[in-house]
């Protein structure tokens, strides 16, 4: 059975936060300023598209609802 | 915050991220929806936010600073036995956090002296990785350096105050106060780091 749109959202969502965290993980267990750039760089960007991308799969939910209230109350 | 509970609480929340992600299904229901915001918005941004001020507070310590290779000398300068070595003085007699020494010097105590520092930072990651790296003694500072950064702790000080040294002239202290007269480059405390000339100087042998 093929996933819902959000589901499939959340997945990719988790994904980009999971890799994010673990990138930021690594990045404390060296005191460097590679790992300051890498904790910058790729953890911070990986972790807040993640995060929009979640926020992002909720908004079509929250429409298609309205959407749906509206039709039942002209219907 | 200690850096070991940021790790825990980062790699927690990396193990809650995922496994929400693959188990999707969860979120079908109200409290699968609720926990799902806290999961995938309220947890992660809370571990950027505590890993961001860890390496923050990493990027203040002198190892972060003497970890490119070729700072080296630079570490060892303070280690200089000599007190007319400023930063071997400042370094040896506690004038300046060890574990921050660099950071406590080097960065402008203005509104975005740090902010400049990190910028100042990366331009030194580019040309570390991929540049031409200068050699130790050729390395300058970008602007002369600022009486402000030595007056954020000596000023008002007794000894800084009162010092003969300080006195020679009626109006000396005055225009070292005021940045006219630098503190460094006019001929008084003009030894610095000196790392050109270090393979012969004697080292002291901190006793812990």
């Amino acid at each position: 059975m093929e996933k819902p749109l959000v589901e499939s959202r959340i997945k990719w969502a988790s994904l980009l936060i999971g890799a994010g965290l673990l990138i930021q993980l690594g990045t404390l267990f060296r005191v460097h300023p590679l790992a300051f750039v890498a904790f910058v760089v790729i953890g911070c960007p990986l972790i807040g598209s993640g995060v929009l991308l979640y926020l992002w799969s909720l908004v079509p939910v929250k429409q298609k609802a309205s959407e749906a209230s509206q039709l039942s109350r002209m219907g | 915050m200690p850096a070991s509970i940021v790790t825990i609480f980062i790699a927690i929340t990396a193990a809650t991220v995922l496994l929400v992600g693959f188990r999707a299904r969860w979120t079908r229901s109200r409290e699968g929806k609720i926990l799902a915001f806290i999961v995938l918005c309220v947890l992660p941004l809370a571990s950027m936010w505590g890993g961001f001020s860890e390496q923050m507070e990493r990027a203040e310590s002198t190892q972060f600073c003497l970890s490119c290779h070729v700072m080296t000398n630079f570490g060892r300068s303070l280690y200089v036995d000599d007190p007319s070595y400023i930063p071997a003085l400042h370094f040896q007699n506690n004038r300046v956090p060890r574990d921050s020494a660099c950071y406590t010097c080097h960065t402008d105590y203005a509104m975005f002296g740090t902010v400049t520092a990190k910028l100042r930072g990366l331009r030194h990651l580019q040309v570390e990785y991929f540049g031409t790296i200068p050699k130790p003694e050729e390395i300058k500072l970008y602007t002369p350096y600022n009486n402000r950064e030595c007056l954020h702790c000596h000023l008002g000080a007794r000894r800084f105050e009162e010092d003969s040294g300080h006195h020679k002239t009626p109006d000396l202290l005055q225009s070292v106060k005021s940045g006219q007269k630098s503190c460094l480059s006019s001929g008084c405390h003009d030894i610095v780091h000196e790392v050109g000339s270090l393979k012969d100087a004697a080292l002291w042998k901190e006793v812990k």
